[in-house]
C-alpha cells in the first residue's frame, strides 16, 4: 500500500508543472555543480602539485650554502585540497593557501586568491554540498509544501481516507516520496562525483551521502508534517520557506556574528606583540650580548671541556640557534594553543546553534567529512609548524655539527648537496574521520535529535489527523 | 487609492503577530549589526592607534640617541644610525588605511586586506595580512552586517508583508469587484505594493539613519546610502507587483516571491562565487613566493652594470648620485632591484585580478542583490578596490623611500638627525582611497527598477484564479 502511495506521489510531483520544473532544476544544478566543482578541484590539484614541484626545484637547485642561510631561505608549504574538497571545499576560500616556513619565526597562512572578488564571498558557492544542503532541501520544500494541504483543499484527502488509507500510512508515503526526491539528488551529486573524480575515498563519500540523506529525511518529515498540520497551502508555503530561509541563510550568519561578538579574537598586532614579548625573554640567536646566550655558551664550553669557542669542535652558532628555536617553539605552543582554544570556543558557540538548525549541523559535519573544516585547517597549521621545526632543527644541527677544523684550526663546513637533497617536501596527512567527528559531537547529537524530533512530529501529526477524523 | 491601500496594509500588519514579529526581527537584527559594525570600526581605529604608538616609540628611541649624541643602543653595538640601512629601519613609519565613515555597515565583508603597514625597503605590501585574526569557520558563514540585512532581509520583509497581494484578491474574487468599482484593477495591486514598499522603505531608512548616526557620517555619505536603499526597496516592490499581477492565489504568490528571492539572492550570486573559485583554482601565488625569492637572489648574481642600469631606469635622478667606487653602493642598489621586482609583481597581480573584476562587473547585471552589495561595500570602503588602493599606495611609498635610502647611502657620508627626519617625513601617513563609485551601481539598480516596473505593467493581467 505504502509503495503504491509513494509511486503515486512521485507521479503527482512529476505530473505537476511546478514539480517537474523544480525537480528538473535540482537535477541540473546538482550535475552542473558537481561537474564545475570537479573541474575546479582538478585544476587546483594540478596547480598545487606544480607549486610543490617549483618549491622543491628551488630547494634542490640552490647551490650548497650554509645550513643557516638555508634556514632563512626557507621552504614554501602549499596547502593541498584533499580528495573530498570537490564535494565540499568548506573553509578553503577563506583560509590562506601558502605558509612560508623559515628559521626564527612561524608565519601565518597567506594568499586567498578569491579576495580579488571578495564582494561575492558573502554568498554561498554553488558547490555540491551547498546544492544538497540549500537547494535540494528547497526542492523538497517547493515540491512538498502542498503535498497534504492541497489534498485537503481539493477534498482528495477525505476520498483517500474513505478508501481505507490511514493517516499514518498516507503521511509516511508522502514523506518517503519527498525524501526520495532528496535522495535522488544526493545520488546524482555523489554519482557524478564518482564518475568525474580521479581519486575516491569510498568511506568518506558513503558518510557524506548518509549525512545528506539524513538531512533530507528531516526536511521531508517537517515539510510533510507542516503541510498536514495547516489548513491552507499558502500558510504551509510561508512557514516552510521561512524555516528554509532561517536555517539555510540567516541562522548560520547570526551564529557566526554571535560567536564573534560574544568572544572576540585578539587583533593580529596584539597577538604578535604578546608572542614577541615572550620570545624576547628567550635567546636571540643573533645577539652576542644576550646573557642567556652567554650562559649557554659557558655550558657548551664546559661540556666539551674547552676554554674558548675557537677550541670547540662544533659551531656554537648552530647550537645557540637551535636553543632559540626550542624556546620559540614553546612560545608558539603557548600562544597558538591559546588561540586555538579561542577559535574552538567560538566554534563551540556556532555548534550550539546546530541544536536549533539542522542545516548548520549538516554543514559542519559535511566539512569535517570532507576534511575542509576548522579542525582540518588547524591540523594543517600544526603539521606545517611541525615540518618547520624539523626542517630548522636538522639545519641547525648541520650548522653546529657539519663542520671540521682545518689545519689552521679554523672551522670549515662539510655540508654537501646530498644533505639538502635528503630533505623531504611537506606532506599533509589528513585527519581520520573519527578524529574529525570527535570534535563535532554536539552537531551529531543535534542532527540525531532533529531526526528523532521530525519523525515524532510527523507521527503526532498523523495521530492528530486520525483524532480529527474521528471527531 | 494609495491612502486606502496603506491603511489596509497597516491594519493587516497590526492584525498579524507573525508579520509584526518579522518586522521587529529585521529592525532588531539591524540594530544589533549596527552596534557591531561600530565596534568593528572602533577596533579598526584602535589597531591604527596601536600601530602609531609602536611607530612613535621606535622614532623616539632613535631621536633619543641623536639627542644624546649616540648612534646606537648600548647593548647593540652593530646598530649605527649614521648608516642609511639603520636609518631606514628606525625611521620606518606606518601607512594606514583609514576607515571610511560608513565602514561599519559592511564589517562582515570578506575583504581582509591590511589596514596598517610598517614601511621600510624590506616591506612587502603584496603579502601583508589584515589586522584581524579571523576564525575561518565564522568567515565562511558569510557574515551578518547591515549590508546583509539590507540586501537579504529587507526583500524578505517585502515578501512577508506582501505575500498575499494579488493572489488574495483573485482567490476571494475581489479583483473583478475592484475593476467594476474603479475600472483599474492593476492600479489597486500597484497601490498595495506601493503601500508595502513604503512600510519597508521606512524600516530601511530607519536602519540607515541608525547606521549613519552611529558612525557620525555626514550627508555626503548618508545620501548615497539612502538613495541606494530606496531604489533597492523599489526593486523588490516592483517584483512584488510582477508576482501580484500574475499570482493565482496566496500560495502561488508565496512560491513566486520565494523563488524570485532565491533566484536573485542565492542562486545567481552562488554562480558568481563558483566562477570566482574556478578563476582562483590555479593561483598558488608563485609570483609572490618562489619567483619573488628567486628574483631577490638573482640581484646577487647581476653584475654592477646590470644592477645600476635597472636602478637608473626606475629612478633616473639617482644617476647623479652614483657612488665612487660603484662597488660601495652595490648593497643598496640590490635593494632598488628588489623594489623594481615588487612593483613588477604588483602590476602582474593587478592584471591577474582583471578576470575577477570583470566577473564581478558582469555579475552586477545579473542580480540587484549583487549590485546593491557591491555599491554598499564600496561606500563602506571595504571592497577589493580599497584593499588594492592601499597596496598600491604602500608599494609606492616603499619605492619612494627606497630612492631616498639609496641616495643617502650613495652619498657616502655619515647621516645625521636631519636625514633621519627627512626619511620620517618622506612617506604618507594615510593611503589615499578611491572615491566610492556608487553612481554606476545606482544606475544599474534604477535600470532594474524600470525594467521590473515595465514588466509589471506589460504582463497580461489575470482577473481570476483560472
Amino acid at each position: 500500500m505504502i509503495l503504491t502511495l509513494v509511486i503515486n506521489e512521485w507521479r503527482a510531483i512529476l505530473r505537476d508543472g511546478r514539480g517537474r520544473l523544480v525537480f528538473g532544476l535540482g537535477i541540473l544544478l546538482a550535475v552542473t555543480s558537481t561537474w564545475t566543482s570537479s573541474s575546479t578541484f582538478a585544476r587546483q590539484e594540478r596547480a598545487q602539485e606544480a607549486a610543490v614541484e617549483a618549491a622543491r626545484f628551488a630547494w634542490e637547485d640552490r647551490e650548497v650554502d650554509s645550513a643557516h642561510s638555508r634556514a632563512h631561505f626557507g621552504d614554501y608549504v602549499f596547502r593541498p585540497s584533499g580528495v573530498m574538497s570537490a564535494l565540499d571545499p568548506g573553509l578553503q576560500a577563506v583560509t590562506g593557501r601558502i605558509v612560508f616556513t623559515e628559521a626564527h619565526r612561524q608565519n601565518d597562512a597567506i594568499h586567498r586568491p578569491q579576495q580579488a572578488a571578495a564582494e561575492l564571498l558573502r554568498y554561498n558557492r554553488l558547490e555540491p554540498s551547498n546544492v544538497l544542503q540549500i537547494l535540494a532541501t528547497l526542492v523538497i520544500v517547493l515540491a512538498g509544501f502542498g503535498i497534504v494541504s492541497s489534498e485537503r483543499e481539493s477534498g482528495r484527502l477525505r476520498l483517500l481516507q474513505v478508501q481505507g488509507v490511514r493517516p499514518r500510512q498516507l503521511l509516511l508515503a508522502k514523506h518517503l516520496a519527498l525524501w526520495t526526491v532528496g535522495v535522488v539528488l544526493c545520488l546524482v551529486v555523489v554519482g557524478a562525483n564518482l564518475i568525474l573524480a580521479e581519486d575516491v575515498d569510498m568511506k568518506r563519500i558513503g558518510a557524506f551521502l548518509g549525512l545528506h540523506m539524513t538531512l533530507m529525511w528531516v526536511v521531508a518529515a517537517l515539510v510533510t508534517g507542516v503541510s498536514a498540520k495547516v489548513e491552507r497551502s499558502g500558510t504551509a508555503a510561508a512557514i516552510l520557506l521561512s524555516f528554509w530561509v532561517g536555517g539555510a541563510i540567516v541562522l548560520p550568519r547570526l551564529a557566526a556574528m554571535s560567536a564573534g561578538a560574544l568572544d572576540p579574537l585578539p587583533g593580529r598586532d596584539v597577538f604578535q606583540a604578546a608572542m614577541q614579548a615572550d620570545r624576547e625573554q628567550g635567546l636571540d640567536g643573533h645577539n652576542p650580548l644576550d646573557d642567556r646566550r652567554k650562559e649557554l655558551e659557558q655550558e657548551i664550553l664546559a661540556k666539551y671541556g674547552v676554554e674558548t669557542r675557537a677550541e670547540l669542535p662544533v659551531s656554537l652558532g648552530g647550537l645557540i640557534m637551535q636553543a632559540d628555536e626550542e624556546y620559540g617553539a614553546k612560545v608558539w605552543d603557548k600562544h597558538f594553543g591559546e588561540l586555538e582554544d579561542h577559535l574552538r570556543r567560538q566554534d563551540h558557540v556556532v555548534g550550539n546553534f546546530s541544536l536549533i538548525n539542522p542545516f548548520q549541523a549538516t554543514n559542519r559535519l559535511s566539512m569535517a567529512l570532507a576534511g575542509t573544516g576548522l579542525n582540518s585547517h588547524l591540523e594543517f597549521l600544526r603539521q606545517t609548524e611541525h615540518y618547520r621545526r624539523e626542517l630548522v632543527r636538522r639545519l641547525n644541527n648541520e650548522d653546529a655539527y657539519g663542520v671540521a677544523r682545518n689545519e689552521e684550526g679554523r672551522l670549515e663546513r662539510t655540508t654537501t648537496k646530498d644533505f639538502y637533497l635528503s630533505f623531504n617536501s611537506f606532506e599533509y596527512i589528513p585527519l581520520r574521520i573519527n578524529e574529525m567527528l570527535a570534535k563535532l559531537r554536539m552537531d551529531m547529537l543535534a542532527l540525531a535529535l532533529w531526526v528523532l524530533g521530525a519523525t515524532i512530529y510527523l507521527t503526532l501529526t498523523a495521530r492528530g489527523m486520525t483524532t480529527r477524523n474521528r471527531s | 487609492m494609495i491612502r486606502i491601500a496603506l491603511g489596509l496594509e497597516l491594519r493587516n500588519l497590526a492584525r498579524s503577530p507573525l508579520r509584526v514579529l518579522v518586522l521587529a526581527l529585521v529592525v532588531a537584527v539591524g540594530g544589533v549589526v549596527t552596534i557591531q559594525g561600530q565596534n568593528d570600526v572602533d577596533r579598526w581605529n584602535r589597531a591604527i592607534e596601536e600601530g602609531v604608538i609602536a611607530q612613535n616609540n621606535a622614532l623616539a628611541e632613535a631621536r633619543a640617541w641623536f639627542s644624546e649624541g649616540e648612534n646606537r643602543q648600548q647593548d647593540r653595538p652593530w646598530i649605527d644610525l649614521r648608516q642609511a640601512h639603520w636609518q631606514d629601519i628606525f625611521a620606518a613609519t606606518r601607512i594606514v588605511r583609514a576607515p571610511e565613515p560608513l565602514a561599519g555597515i559592511a564589517f562582515a565583508s570578506a575583504e581582509a586586506g591590511a589596514i596598517t603597514m610598517r614601511l621600510n625597503r624590506f616591506a612587502d605590501p603584496l603579502v601583508a595580512q589584515g589586522d584581524k585574526i579571523e576564525n575561518p569557520a565564522l568567515a565562511a558563514a558569510g557574515g551578518l552586517d547591515l549590508v546583509t540585512v539590507l540586501s537579504l532581509l529587507i526583500p524578505l520583509l517585502v515578501l512577508a508583508l506582501g505575500v498575499e497581494v494579488g493572489g488574495y484578491e483573485r482567490a476571494s474574487g475581489l479583483l473583478p469587484l475592484v475593476q467594476v468599482q474603479t475600472g483599474r484593477d492593476r492600479s489597486w495591486i500597484w497601490a498595495r505594493c506601493f503601500a508595502i514598499g513604503l512600510i519597508v522603505a521606512t524600516v530601511a531608512l530607519v536602519l540607515c539613519t541608525l547606521a549613519t548616526a552611529a558612525a557620525g557620517a555626514g550627508p555626503q555619505d548618508a545620501l548615497p546610502l539612502y538613495a541606494l536603499a530606496l531604489v533597492y526597496v523599489g526593486i523588490w516592490t516592483a517584483i512584488l507587483a510582477v508576482v501580484g499581477i500574475v499570482s493565482r492565489n496566496p500560495s502561488h504568490g508565496a512560491v513566486g516571491l520565494g523563488s524570485a528571492w532565491i533566484f536573485l539572492c542565492v542562486l545567481v550570486p552562488s554562480l558568481g562565487v563558483e566562477r570566482s573559485a574556478a578563476l582562483a583554482a590555479d593561483d598558488f601565488a608563485l609570483d609572490l613566493t618562489i619567483e619573488a625569492r628567486d628574483s631577490r637572489n638573482d640581484a646577487y648574481e647581476m653584475n654592477e652594470d646590470e644592477l645600476y642600469a635597472l636602478v637608473y631606469d626606475r629612478w633616473p635622478a639617482l644617476r647623479d648620485k652614483e657612488p665612487r667606487p660603484r662597488r660601495a653602493g652595490i648593497l643598496h642598489a640590490r635593494d632598488g632591484v628588489r623594489i623594481v621586482g615588487l612593483e613588477s609583481r604588483l602590476r602582474q597581480r593587478v592584471d591577474q585580478g582583471q578576470a575577477h573584476r570583470q566577473l564581478v562587473e558582469s555579475m552586477l547585471f545579473a542580480s540587484p542583490a549583487l549590485v546593491f552589495t557591491h555599491a554598499l561595500e564600496r561606500l563602506a570602503g571595504r571592497s577589493p578596490a580599497s584593499a588594492q588602493a592601499f597596496r598600491e599606495a604602500a608599494v609606492d611609498a616603499v619605492a619612494n623611500r627606497t630612492e631616498l635610502v639609496i641616495g643617502a647611502n650613495w652619498s657616502q657620508k655619515a647621516l645625521g638627525n636631519d636625514d633621519f627626519e627627512t626619511l620620517v617625513k618622506s612617506s604618507p601617513r594615510v593611503a589615499p582611497m578611491p572615491i566610492a563609485a556608487w553612481h554606476k551601481d545606482l544606475l544599474v539598480l534604477v535600470l532594474w527598477l524600470l525594467l521590473l516596473a515595465g514588466l509589471a505593467n506589460l504582463l497580461p493581467r489575470r482577473m481570476s484564479q483560472s
